[in-house]
């Protein structure tokens, strides 16, 4: 070894052992650093293990990290719930143990979250999700392994895993195409719309270019603070002017703003009886993050990767009230206009 | 990989051998079986086990899987475990000649290796081994990890028994299953090319795909395309030149004749239509910017297409899908994007 000193003197150094002076242990730091060592910290963990420290017991930590604080609300979230199940039940099926933290308002802040991770011996993050408004996060990324769920905004390029978006929106409006919708219109909310790389839009216009120009409708943008009747406020004019037969959002609430059009939602991911759209499994993206993470952390790859991979997991359609068959909508709209008489057929 | 637990050491829970006991006097290499729902176990056995393991709080350790992972990784096999790559190509070195068949081969070959693992090709397509022969031929030889190479829209399908095997397709969006994919980050990288292009002052930008191009790789470059075009005013925007058929070549040229593209963005895998279309008009050519492999780049500046990031990234979730005990036939529909390079060259007219 180029500092001179017997290996077990440089494993002691190395983990800090106070019985190594200051001088030798910043003299071996200094070598092994020119040299280019690298422990697998999964060994260093599993060799700690080994140690007869009596009652403790090494494990592998993980932690899911949000920006949204219980006091905050997280839990009144489906899909936080979701993902939150999904991660811890990978994590315990795998073995690890698993705790959800805020970064938040009365909940950690990025030095005291350090702090705990530090002394909890969490290697492995993950982001689910981080909102893009709130309180943002700032750790010495090359000490853990992470994948962000969503987050685009917020954090570096992480290994990325989401649901997919690309697919959805051309799910949907297949979907509603089949089902006899022709002026189909998208509302989606414009902040993370660029960060998540403007899946809705792009699929949006690959749809549309199987269809007659004269039926395209262009995609309308709302921001993610408005509630449910200002969307309806803002969209309004457009919904009359490219007279809308159908509106599809990645907002769940779309029947509250669709008006007199069908809706559909991109994101379903709680069971709503009645609402049409795509249903997408949080819970599998939770899952996913962690099957990812750990295998980051079995490798030993942290911090932010060099060429950042992006995963996402596909929805299923599923029909339902909110957007009926279109013979069926035309039926009542006839019905109405004949003054609620009904047609013998 | 059946690890059991030293018995009688505080604070770790409950061991495999106890499972075994306490589930009706199974094995314990039976339990380590049927907690990886492995099929050999019969569902009956299984369910029993992993209720009762369930019921006794037996947990998984990450820290020996992630020592047998080590020591697969550090330790030479005598039989390495081994992942089937299919491909269409009759033999491997007829893969490793196709665009980006070698750097493919190269990385999942390498990923593989650091992983404990080994690559065998195995053929399928016209001519070769039947979705049925090949099934048996990979139950026989107990294989377990099976990535699928890129194959042709038109080909026939590989239906193997999914739900026995961890599995991985590259690209292949005409295919169910597997339902895992890996496949290039098109769409961003058309966008971004696009922009490139035009921040230069470039305007009546095209685009040529292969007919089929769509479907295989789930229309990534036409969308990426139409988004980047929204900048473009109506009198610039060329439409998608979708390039197969008998009468390619007329349709390219009138293509060329009718929208007078400056510059187009061409996969590789229709240069050579393309080129003997614009060989024969009189106009001047337009600039063709790559998207391909990188070898099939030929020096030209475009979007490179890595290869051997992709092999290797479908052998890196194959094993971690083979080591996590998760079959194809359990998985949700998930695709995995790796970025795409743009690359400068020297630019060349066709």
């Amino acid at each position: 070894m180029a500092a001179g000193v017997h290996y077990a003197t440089v494993s002691r150094a190395l983990r800090g052992d106070p019985r190594i002076s200051g001088a030798t242990q910043a003299r071996v730091r200094a070598a092994a650093e020119r040299k280019g060592y690298v422990g697998g910290p999964a060994f260093g963990a599993l060799s700690a293990r080994r140690a007869p420290a009596a009652g403790t017991v090494a494990v592998e930590r993980i932690a899911l990290v949000c920006n949204r604080a219980t006091a905050q609300g997280f839990r009144r979230y489906t899909h936080y719930r979701s993902i939150e199940l999904g991660v811890r039940r990978r994590a315990e099926e795998l073995g690890y143990e698993c705790e959800t933290l805020f970064i938040d308002r009365g909940a950690h802040d990025s030095r005291s979250l350090l702090g705990h991770l530090r002394k909890r011996g969490v290697r492995g993050l993950v982001f689910g999700t981080l909102e893009a408004d709130r309180r943002a996060v700032e750790l010495p990324w090359d000490e853990f392994s992470v994948v962000a769920i969503d987050s685009g905004e917020m954090l570096p390029a992480f290994t990325f895993v989401s649901v997919d978006q690309f697919h959805y929106t051309q799910l949907a409006f297949r979907r509603l195409r089949e089902l006899g919708y022709q002026r189909i219109g998208l509302v989606v909310e414009r902040e993370g719309e660029e960060a998540t790389g403007d899946l809705h839009r792009a699929a949006l216009l690959l749809a549309q270019a199987e269809i007659p120009e004269a039926e395209r409708v262009p995609a309308v943008f709302v921001s993610r603070r408005y509630s449910s009747p200002e969307i309806a406020a803002a969209i309004a004019p457009w919904l009359r002017q490219e007279r809308v037969e159908a509106v599809i959002s990645n907002r769940v609430q779309v029947r509250e703003f669709s008006g007199a059009a069908a809706g559909a939602t991109l994101c379903m991911h709680a069971p709503m009886p009645g609402l049409a759209g795509v249903w997408v499994s949080f819970a599998e993206v939770g899952r996913r993050a962690v099957s990812l993470l750990t295998n980051l952390m079995q490798t030993g790859q942290c911090g932010v990767p060099a060429a950042p991979t992006w995963t996402y997991v596909a929805g299923t359609w599923r029909d339902g009230a909110s957007a009926p068959r279109r013979t069926a909508v035309l039926d009542e709209a006839r019905w109405l206009e004949a003054g609620g008489r009904r047609r013998n057929r | 990989m059946s690890v059991c637990r030293r018995q009688g050491r505080a604070g770790h829970g409950v061991t495999m051998r106890e499972v075994g006991q306490i589930a009706g006097g199974f094995h314990h290499a039976t339990v380590s079986k049927a907690l990886r729902n492995d099929p050999s176990i019969s569902e009956s056995t299984r369910g029993v086990i992993q209720r009762t393991a369930r019921k006794l709080g037996y947990r998984r350790d990450p820290l020996l899987d992630a020592l047998i992972r080590h020591r697969l990784e550090k330790t030479e096999r005598r039989a390495p475990r081994v992942i089937a790559l299919i491909g269409e190509a009759a033999t491997r070195s007829e893969l490793e000649a196709s665009p980006g068949g070698a750097a493919l081969w190269c990385g999942a070959v390498a990923a593989a290796q650091r992983l404990g693992h080994q690559i065998e090709y195995f053929p399928h397509g016209v001519g070769q081994m039947t979705a049925r022969r090949l099934d048996a031929v990979l139950y026989a030889r107990g294989i377990r990890g099976v990535i699928l190479g890129p194959l042709a829209a038109d080909g026939p399908r590989p239906t193997l028994s999914w739900e026995r095997l961890s599995a991985v397709k590259i690209e292949g969006g005409h295919l169910e299953a597997p339902r895992c994919t890996v496949a290039p980050a098109l769409l961003r990288g058309v966008k971004d090319a696009f922009g490139r292009l035009w921040r230069e002052g470039r305007r009546r930008i095209g685009l040529a795909i292969r007919v089929d191009s769509d479907v295989l790789r789930r229309a990534q470059l036409k969308a990426g395309f139409l988004f980047a075009q929204q900048a473009c005013d109506a009198a610039e925007t060329v439409p998608v030149l979708e390039v197969g058929g008998r009468d390619a070549v007329e349709v390219i040229q009138q293509w060329l004749r009718r929208h007078r593209p400056e510059v187009v963005l061409a996969e590789s895998a229709v240069w050579r239509t393309i080129a003997a279309a614009a060989g024969q008009t009189r106009r001047r050519s337009p600039e063709w910017i790559g998207i391909g492999p990188a070898e099939a780049m030929c020096g030209r500046p475009g979007l490179v297409l890595e290869y051997e990031r992709l092999g290797a990234t479908a052998a890196e979730q194959v094993i971690g899908l083979m080591q996590t005990f998760q079959r194809d036939a359990e998985q949700e529909t998930t695709t995995t994007y790796i970025a795409v390079t743009w690359r400068d060259g020297a630019p060349s007219r066709a």
